[in-house]
């Protein structure tokens, strides 16, 4: 089957400093992919031309088999690629109810009606709805201003996720949140992924969450994948434990797994 | 209460007061409203010895002293209650001004205007309430010249004939004259003044006179720098200026520092108002007008005297033209009351204005213009001169009103682009 | 529920016309002022929602207004109707221009370049002679559908007019805040990137909302015009924009019925402090916003709120 997202040779700099190069992906949609890699790895430079943000300066991104460079964040959006951010995206001073209101609006219906209430009986319930299915309707009317870390971040996926995106991509979804949160919000998140079978990527910096959310793993170093596989293969992979998680992890590899290894020896590179 | 409260409320109740406060008109009292720049940048040279003036003659009819052949107190034997709102604002407030003068004060009649602008907005309003309205020192020509009103007069020469009798000057006295450059502000007036001066010249040299620069700065600049440097590289016999105000005081001390008066023949059409404050900069020869037989300017009567003499005791300096064009206003308005007699109705006193003749503090007046709306006046200019550290004139050349006011019907460009037909010079 | 909100709506704007009749000349001659200045700062307050300042309305404001001139005095239209409809389009044609350029910018650059587009109207009719520079020139009776009133009856088919406009306009403005395009501005303002990351272009709601707010000032341009009977380049000049954001800061944001409300105490204190204190009404302007701002920085509006909230609580 076709991938859902594919880059190949992907690049970016930024005059003389790499960011990313030589970044060969190839996603399918239904896959949940743990994307790691310590700061300045390349991830957020990946996630941010793969969402529109930045143009790469060389190579190719295809969204169902579609070219996506060159597009504003929000043709992007429209080809089907949510994403979530690391600082949740919202508007602070509306309160919950109304902050999916108006993402519903803007997103799905597209009409800008011009004189019909954006308060309809319908469209509460369908607004109730959907913070329920994230567990966060009992604070419909507060202000968003006022709310947990842990609240802002499902609201902030919620509306990311309202326009049903093929591609969903998460930014650190778990940072901030306090850490006996962090399972309780990966559990909403994806049960309500896996539900519209979009392929998810996740950055994460937390190896529990990885371990037990991604079938996965992009492993980023110095703006090269250093690793593309199993969860388990590559969470095992010495070089990955030394290089990006920073130190070991008792993982249990399952030999039949296929290991894609895209290992890269260390080369040395002009200042 | 509180504060906050409090405001609202008060505010509420001084809305309710001004509605219910209807014009409660004392049988002896002539309500008389007077509209001048109270503030802002034409208040100093303008407005307020406009205001001064209006309050000496008011005062001096009050009390039925003015000198002979006025006689009588007060307006159709009532005492003048003068109600001052100032000019500034803008156009549109200044309707609304008129209208809460009429309707809310409930005055007879109404003096003012400085601005074009509101000699322009003003007497449709004027019209539409039946109001007897004097306008008395704006310069624009365009007021009779683009409608007939029946209950607005114009107690004053239009600003054409300053600049007309100062092309009509310079032709005269300067020997050998080929070219001449102009300062002006960037706005009507300046555009206008530049634009009779020039035209009038063409026409008085059949075409022979050189412009070599042309210079409009913004209204109140204050700096002239670039200007007088533009001036003095492009040198000229005569270089023109219609400034007033503070523009004036700011020029004549820039160009003064930089030579530019000594150098080159200035004349001030509008320069009366600067002569106290800036005389010991204006060298000898600089040409001055004081837009109409005025100040320095005006003719020995006893009624100039008496203005003089009573305006400086007051107000510790000497009347200048918009004093005079006020105390101008209010003597054509009280004598037209009179011709009309006691007890006249707006319309007797507007017939008995029309066509009127009479003599102000400057001189004769002769209401005979704008179907007897629009006033004129000789114009004057002279040349500044010292003796024993006092400033007088030499060279005094006085311009018969018909000869430099463009006669009855006649649009001020036109009429001089024609070659002024019907003027009647000495 | 529907019905009940349009009888309101007749209702009071007929109550507000009686009303213009019955009171002295000079405050109904206020009243149909303040509500052209009224229609303006709606826009100013829409644009203020969306997070952007405008202080360059009074472009529009002019425009409206020397469309009302030169049909009037020019071309020897005096159809109301048809005057609305030009200052309208005309307004809105310059704003789709003007917008291209300007609602790419936020901010301070915003309001100055909006200033900028003023001044420069402002620069090109000081330095035309044929609309009579800085005097302006007069603006002639309207008529309506070819009945011409009397003089007495051309100032009551203006208030009239003022009247329709504020109504059908402040009701559209409140329908507008209340749907998705008016809370679109809201979202912009809180937070660009997340619309856009919803899939909207940031760059059309601000523009719509310019151009919305351009056709406003034209309306309340030529309003004003028609009652006043005169029009110059003042109208174009900062001062003026800056009379607009006065209004706009007095009145308050949160509802449509504060632009009226601010618009009708300013031009009220205005006249007040004109006749208390001649030299020094400035002074008195000047310290009431100051005294608005500390004390009730949400505007005058608020006041209503709080005291309804209390009858309620």
């Amino acid at each position: 089957m076709s991938a859902l997202l594919e880059t190949r040779n992907l690049e970016r700099s930024f005059g003389a400093v790499t960011a990313a190069v030589d970044i060969n992906v190839s996603i399918n949609a239904g896959e949940v992919v743990g994307v790691i890699g310590s700061n300045g790895a390349g991830k957020t430079t990946f996630i941010n031309m793969v969402t529109g943000y930045l143009k790469p300066s060389a190579g190719e991104i295809l969204v169902d088999g579609r070219s996506i460079v060159g597009l504003q964040p929000r043709a992007v959006v429209r080809a089907g690629v949510g994403r979530s951010f690391q600082v949740a995206q919202l508007f602070p001073e509306l309160s919950v109810l109304d902050n999916v209101l108006v993402a519903l609006g803007l997103s799905v219906d597209r009409k800008l009606t011009l004189l019909r209430p954006l308060h309809s009986q319908k469209r509460r319930r369908k607004a109730l709805e959907i913070l329920a299915e994230y567990e966060i309707a009992g604070h419909a009317d507060e202000v968003v201003a006022t709310l947990p870390q842990g609240v802002r971040k499902l609201l902030d996926i919620a509306m990311a996720m309202l326009s049903s995106p093929r591609l969903m991509l998460l930014d650190e979804p778990t940072s901030g949140v306090a850490i006996e949160d962090k399972f309780a919000l990966m559990e909403t998140v994806m049960n309500r992924v896996r539900k519209s079978n979009a392929a998810t990527l996740f950055v994460e910096h937390d190896m529990d969450v990885v371990q037990r959310y991604a079938d996965r793993v992009l492993a980023f170093y110095d703006g090269r994948i250093l690793a593309d596989g199993t969860t388990a293969k590559v969470l095992s992979d010495p070089k990955v434990q030394e290089l990006v998680v920073g130190h070991h992890l008792d993982i249990e590899v399952d030999s039949a797994d296929a290991y894609e290894s895209t290992v890269v020896p260390m080369e040395v590179r002009n200042a | 209460m509180r504060l906050d409260s409090l405001k609202p409320l008060s505010l509420a109740c001084a809305v309710a007061a001004g509605t219910l406060v209807t014009s409660v008109q004392a049988a002896e009292e002539y309500k008389l409203g007077l509209v001048t720049f109270l503030s802002g940048a034409a208040s100093g040279p303008f407005g307020i010895p406009a205001k001064n003036a209006a309050d000496l003659v008011i005062d001096a009819i009050n009390d039925g002293t003015l000198p002979a052949p006025i006689s009588g107190k007060g307006i159709d034997g009532r005492q003048i209650k003068p109600i001052y709102v100032d000019e500034a604002g803008g156009a549109t407030k200044q309707t609304a001004e008129y209208r809460n003068l009429v309707d809310r004060e409930g005055v007879d009649s109404i003096v003012g205007y400085i601005s074009s602008g509101d000699c322009l907005a003003i007497p449709p309003v004027a019209e539409e309430l039946k109001t007897l309205t004097v306008l008395f020192d704006c310069g624009t020509p365009r007021v009779f010249e683009e409608g007939d009103y029946k209950y607005v007069f114009r107690s004053h020469s239009t600003a054409s004939m300053d600049n007309i009798a100062a092309a009509r000057y310079i032709n005269e006295t300067v020997d050998s004259l080929k070219s001449i450059s102009g300062i002006n502000q960037n706005y009507s007036w300046g555009h206008d003044s530049w634009r009779d001066f020039t035209e009038t010249l063409k026409v008085l040299r059949s075409g022979d006179i050189e412009i070599t620069t042309e210079q409009f700065p913004k209204l109140f600049a204050g700096q002239y720098g670039a200007e007088i440097s533009a001036l003095m590289v492009k040198p000229a016999d005569v270089v023109h200026t219609s400034f007033w105000g503070g523009d004036t005081d700011a020029l004549v001390l820039q160009a003064a520092a930089r030579g530019l008066l000594e150098d080159n023949q200035m004349i001030f059409t509008a320069g009366e108002t600067a002569l106290n404050s800036l005389g010991e900069h204006l060298p000898d020869g600089v040409i001055i007008g004081a837009r109409g037989p005025f100040g320095p300017f005006a003719p020995e009567s006893e009624l100039n005297t008496w203005f003089q003499s009573e305006f400086t005791k007051r107000f510790g300096t000497p009347p200048t033209y918009p004093a005079y064009h006020m105390a101008q206003a209010v003597i054509g308005l009280k004598l037209a009351y009179d011709k009309a007699g006691a007890d006249a109705t707006t319309e007797q006193v507007i017939d008995a204005f029309e066509y009127m003749e009479f003599e102000g503090p400057g001189g004769k007046v002769s209401m005979n213009r704008g179907k007897g709306h629009q006033a004129a006046t000789e114009m004057v200019y002279g040349r500044l001169t010292r003796s024993n550290g006092e400033i007088g004139f030499t060279d005094v050349r006085r311009y018969a009103a018909d000869c430099v006011n463009p006669p009855e019907g006649a649009i001020t460009e036109e009429w001089i682009k024609a070659g002024m037909p019907g003027a009647k010079c000495d | 529920m529907q019905t009940k909100s349009i009888f309101l709506l007749i209702g009071g704007a007929l109550g507000l016309f009686v009303l213009g009749l019955l009171v002295p000349e000079w405050l109904s001659y206020l009243m149909i002022i303040a509500m052209g200045k009224g229609i303006v700062v709606l826009g100013v307050v829409l644009l203020m929602r969306a997070g952007l300042v405008s202080f360059g309305q009074g472009l529009y404001y002019c425009i409206g207004a020397y469309v009302a001139g030169t049909l009037t005095q020019f071309a020897g239209i005096s159809d109301v109707l048809l005057i609305l409809l030009a200052s309208i389009a005309a307004s809105v044609l310059v704003a789709a221009l003007v917008g291209l350029l300007l609602c790419r910018y936020r901010g301070i650059f915003f309001a100055m370049f909006s200033m900028a587009f003023s001044m420069i109207l402002y620069g090109l009719l000081v330095r035309s002679s044929v609309l009579g520079s800085t005097d302006g020139f007069n603006v002639l009776r309207p008529s309506l559908l070819g009945w011409v009133p009397t003089d007495d009856a051309s100032s009551d088919l203006v208030l009239a007019v003022a009247v329709v406009m504020v109504m059908i306009l402040g009701s559209l403005m409140w329908l507008y805040l209340r749907s998705l395009s008016g809370y679109a501005g809201e979202a912009v303002r809180e937070n660009e990137i997340r619309v856009e990351y919803l899939g909207t272009s940031v760059f059309r709601i601000i523009y719509t909302k310019y151009l919305i707010a351009a056709a406003l000032a034209g309306i309340g341009g030529t309003v004003t015009a028609l009652v006043s009977g005169h029009v110059d380049p003042e109208m174009a000049y900062w001062t003026t924009s800056g009379e607009f954001v006065f209004i706009a800061l007095m009145g308050g944001t949160s509802h449509v019925a504060a632009p009226m409300v601010g618009a009708g105490l300013f031009e009220l204190l205005r006249t007040y402090a004109f006749a208390i204190a001649p030299y020094t009404w400035q002074m008195i302007l000047g310290s009431t916003l100051l005294l608005i701002i500390i004390f009730l920085p949400s505007g005058l509006w608020s006041l209503v709120s709080r005291f309804s909230r209390q009858a309620r609580g």
